[in-house]
C-alpha cells in the first residue's frame, strides 16, 4: 500500500498574492509556458502541470490565480479559496500547499501565508524575488522566519535558471502535516509586525528611491497622462513606420512564390486553388506579421516594465466618469491583443454587473486582429507622407481608429450605466516594482505571437481561403454567359444576395463576400477580399497587389465606411464563445453580437454620408 | 482528373475542419459513423485507431491560436 502512495504524484498548488511570481515559479518547475507579466491578475484560472523532483518523485502541480485573501471577492479568487479548502468541483484538496511570497514586499504577503497556515494543511513557504530584495537592502533571516511560522521556508528567484533548486529538493520530502494551529482570532497583521521585526532587516529610510521620483512624473495626473498619450502615439508610428522594410520584403516573396506555383504548375484547378486560393488569400495575411510583432513588441515592453497598473491607476478617473472602475482596465487592455483572454481577465472584477459590462466592451477593443484590416485600408486610402515632418500620417490615422475605438467603449459603458455611477468598490491596486524587460522573455513572448499568428494563417485562414476558392469557382458560368464568371458562382450570388443590406451603408458585394468568413477571424476578411479579386478579376498577382487594387476599383467613402464597420465589427466566434462560457448563457451572446451590428451599421451607415456629402464617391 | 480529386479532398477536407469547429458534435458523429464503417470492412488498425480517437475528441477552445489552457504549449496569449 505503502508503495502505491509512493508512485502516485503529489498534489500540490501554487497560492500567494497576484503577482508575486507563481506562475513564473509554475513554468521554471514544470517547464511551461503561461503567461507571465509584471503586474496582478494575469492568471485568472487554475492551470495544471506534471514535474519529477531530483529522487523521482511525481508532483501535478496547480497554479491558482492570485488572492489577497481567502474571503473571496472575485470569481478568480472563489477558484483559490475553493481549491485550497477542498471544495473546488472534481478537484481533491491539495496535499500541499506552496504559497509563494514576493520578499519585496512582505509586509502584504506574509499577511496571506499566515491566513493560508489557519488552513491547518501540509504547506511551504516559497520566499521568491529574493534578489530583488536583496537588491533593495533588505536582508531576511529565513532560519528564524521559518521558526517562527512552524512550516518549512525555501527561497526562490523563479525568473532565473535553476532557480528552485531549493523548494525542488523540499518536495523529495514534503511536509505530512499541517503546522499547529494558531488562534481563530489572531490579529493577523500584529503578528506581521511582529515577524517583519523579528526577521526583516531593511536599510535605513535615507535619499528618495529612483521608483518613488519617477513615480512622481509617471502617476500624476498631468504628466502621467502625457507620458501615456505620447506612449501610444509613438507605439502606433512605430507599427507602421518599423514594419515597412520587413513587409516589402514579404510582399516581395509572397509575390516571388505566387508566380514560381503558377509556372511550374500546369494550367487547371489546382493552380488556381493554390494561387488564387490559399496564396492569395494566405499571402495577403501575413504580410502583416512584422505590424502586429511591433504592437506586441510595444505591449510586452510595457507589460515587463510594470507600467500597465500604473496606467490603470491614472485612468482609473476617467474610466470612472463613465461608470467603469480601474479594475475594468487591465481585462480591456488585454482585448487589444485578443478579446478571448481580455474576458476571461474580466473575473478579477468583483462586481458582477462591472463584470458583465466589461465583457460587452471588450470586443470594442481593437484587437490585433483588426491590424491587418486597418492597415491594408489606410495604405490604400491614405497618402503615405508625413504630417510636420516627423509624423506618419498613416500612424496617425491608425492612433485615431484606436482612439475611436477606446472612445466608443466610454460611451458605451457610460450608456450601460446609465450616467456612469461606479458600483464597483474603489480601485485598490498593488504597483510593482518597476523592472527592466528581460530580452529573453521578451524574445520569448514576440516568438510565441508569431506562432499564434501562423498557426491562424496555416489553418483558420488557409482553409477559409481554399473553401472561399470554391465558393468562388464553382458553378461555373453556363455557356454562352458574358459576365465575370464569379457573378455565377455560389459567393457571387452570396454577395449579391446580401447587397441590398449593405448597399446603404456603401459596401459592395465583394465586402460583403469577405464578411461572412471574417466572423471567425477578423483578418480572414483581407484573405478573402485577396481570393475574391483574384478569382474574379483574373488578377496574376492578387496577393502582392490588393492595395492598389482596392484603391483603383473601391471609392474613398466605401473604404471609410469599411473602417467604421471593422471599429465596431460583429465580433468573431470565438469571441461569441467565450461571452457564452463566462456568462453561461446564450442571453448576453445574443445582446453582444445585436449591439455590435447596430453600432458598426450606424457607424458605416454615417461615415458612408458625410464622406459622400464631401465627395469622397469617387473611386 | 487527378487534379481535380486533389482539390475536392483539399476542400472537403478543409470542411471538415470548419464543420469540426463550429459544429463538432456533427463531426463527432461523422467520425464515428466512418469508424464503424472501418470495422466493417476490416480497415488497418492503426487507420481505425485514428478515426476512434477523432470520435471520441474534444473540440479546441479560444481563438483557435492557442494550444487550449492548461496545456504545455502556453494557455491563452
Amino acid at each position: 500500500m505503502d508503495a502505491m502512495v509512493e508512485t502516485l504524484p503529489l498534489r500540490a498548488a501554487l497560492v500567494g498574492n497576484p503577482n508575486c511570481g507563481k506562475t513564473a515559479l509554475f513554468n521554471q518547475l514544470t517547464g511551461s509556458r503561461q503567461k507571465v507579466a509584471n503586474y496582478a491578475g494575469v492568471t485568472v484560472e487554475r492551470k495544471e502541470g506534471r514535474l519529477t523532483t531530483p529522487a523521482g518523485r511525481g508532483v501535478r502541480l496547480l497554479d491558482l490565480p492570485g488572492a489577497y485573501s481567502l474571503t473571496a471577492t472575485s470569481p478568480d479568487e472563489a477558484v483559490t479559496r475553493d481549491v485550497c479548502a477542498g471544495r473546488y468541483r472534481g478537484e481533491p484538496a491539495p496535499e500541499l500547499l506552496i504559497c509563494v511570497l514576493s520578499a519585496t514586499n512582505l509586509r502584504l504577503h506574509l499577511r496571506f501565508a499566515l491566513e493560508v497556515r489557519q488552513l491547518g494543511r501540509p504547506m511551504v513557504v516559497v520566499l521568491n524575488m529574493l534578489d530583488a530584495a536583496r537588491r533593495q537592502g533588505m536582508v531576511i533571516d529565513v532560519p528564524r522566519l521559518q521558526h517562527e511560522l512552524g512550516v518549512p521556508v525555501v527561497t526562490a528567484v523563479a525568473i532565473r535558471k535553476n532557480g528552485a533548486t531549493d523548494l525542488l529538493d523540499l518536495l523529495d520530502h514534503p511536509p505530512l502535516t499541517g503546522p499547529a494551529p494558531s488562534a481563530k482570532d489572531e490579529d493577523l497583521h500584529a503578528t506581521v509586525r511582529r515577524l517583519l521585526t523579528e526577521c526583516v532587516s531593511r536599510p535605513s529610510a535615507g535619499t528618495e528611491a529612483l521608483e518613488d521620483r519617477l513615480d512622481r512624473w509617471v502617476l500624476s495626473p498631468v504628466t502621467g497622462l502625457l507620458i501615456l498619450f505620447a506612449l501610444m502615439f509613438v507605439m502606433f508610428q512605430a507599427v507602421f513606420s518599423w514594419a515597412q522594410p520587413l513587409m516589402d520584403s514579404i510582399d516581395a516573396g509572397v509575390s516571388a512564390f505566387g508566380e514560381l506555383v503558377r509556372h511550374v504548375l500546369p494550367d487547371g484547378v489546382l493552380q488556381s486553388l493554390i494561387v488564387d486560393g490559399v496564396i492569395a488569400g494566405a499571402g495577403t495575411v501575413i504580410v502583416f506579421l512584422p505590424q502586429i510583432l511591433i504592437l506586441f513588441l510595444w505591449i510586452l515592453v510595457l507589460e515587463e516594465s510594470g507600467y500597465l497598473p500604473r496606467a490603470a491607476f491614472l485612468l482609473d478617473r476617467i474610466m470612472a466618469s463613465a461608470g467603469l472602475s480601474g479594475r475594468s482596465f487591465i481585462p480591456l487592455l488585454s482585448s487589444f491583443a485578443c478579446a478571448v483572454p481580455g474576458i476571461m481577465a474580466t473575473r478579477t472584477i468583483q462586481n458582477p454587473r462591472d463584470r458583465l459590462i466589461t465583457i460587452l466592451l471588450a470586443p470594442l477593443m481593437t484587437c490585433s486582429a483588426r491590424l491587418p484590416v486597418y492597415t491594408l485600408l489606410i495604405a490604400a486610402f491614405v497618402p503615405d507622407r508625413y504630417v510636420g515632418g516627423v509624423f506618419n500620417l498613416h500612424g496617425l490615422v491608425l492612433f485615431t481608429l484606436y482612439m475611436a475605438a477606446i472612445g466608443s467603449a466610454l460611451i458605451v459603458a457610460w450608456v450601460l450605466k446609465r450616467g456612469g455611477k461606479a458600483t464597483e468598490h474603489p480601485l485598490l491596486l498593488e504597483l510593482p516594482a518597476y523592472r527592466l524587460p528581460n530580452l529573453r522573455d521578451l524574445g520569448l513572448g514576440l516568438w510565441q505571437r508569431a506562432v499564434i499568428f501562423l498557426s491562424r494563417v496555416g489553418t483558420i485562414i488557409v482553409t477559409l481561403s481554399v473553401l472561399l476558392w470554391a465558393l468562388s469557382s464553382f458553378p461555373a458560368p453556363p455557356a454562352g454567359a458574358t459576365g465575370p464568371a464569379i457573378d455565377y458562382s455560389l459567393a457571387g450570388r452570396i454577395g449579391h444576395w446580401m447587397l441590398p443590406l449593405f448597399a446603404p451603408i456603401g459596401f459592395n458585394w465583394q465586402i460583403c463576400v469577405a464578411l461572412i468568413p471574417g466572423l471567425a477571424a477578423r483578418e480572414v476578411a483581407v484573405s478573402a477580399l485577396g481570393t475574391v479579386y483574384a478569382v474574379g478579376g483574373g488578377e496574376t498577382d492578387a496577393a502582392a497587389q490588393l492595395t492598389p487594387l482596392l484603391s483603383a476599383q473601391w471609392s474613398l467613402a466605401t473604404a471609410l465606411s469599411l473602417l467604421a464597420w471593422y471599429v465596431f465589427a460583429p465580433q468573431c466566434f470565438s469571441t461569441l464563445a467565450v461571452i457564452r462560457r463566462e456568462t453561461g448563457g446564450w442571453k448576453m451572446v445574443v445582446v453582444t453580437a445585436t449591439y455590435l451590428f447596430g453600432l458598426a451599421y450606424a457607424a458605416s451607415f454615417v461615415t458612408w454620408r458625410v464622406a459622400l456629402a464631401f465627395g469622397g464617391g469617387a473611386s | 482528373m487527378i487534379e481535380v480529386l486533389i482539390v475536392g479532398v483539399l476542400v472537403v477536407a478543409c470542411g471538415l475542419y470548419w464543420l469540426g469547429r463550429l459544429a463538432p458534435s456533427v463531426t463527432r458523429g461523422l467520425w464515428r459513423g466512418t469508424g464503424r464503417v472501418l470495422d466493417v470492412v476490416h480497415a488497418p488498425v492503426p487507420v481505425r485507431q485514428a478515426v476512434a480517437g477523432r470520435a471520441g475528441s474534444t473540440s479546441a477552445g479560444g481563438c483557435g491560436g492557442c494550444k487550449g489552457c492548461g496545456k504545455d504549449g502556453g494557455g491563452c496569449h
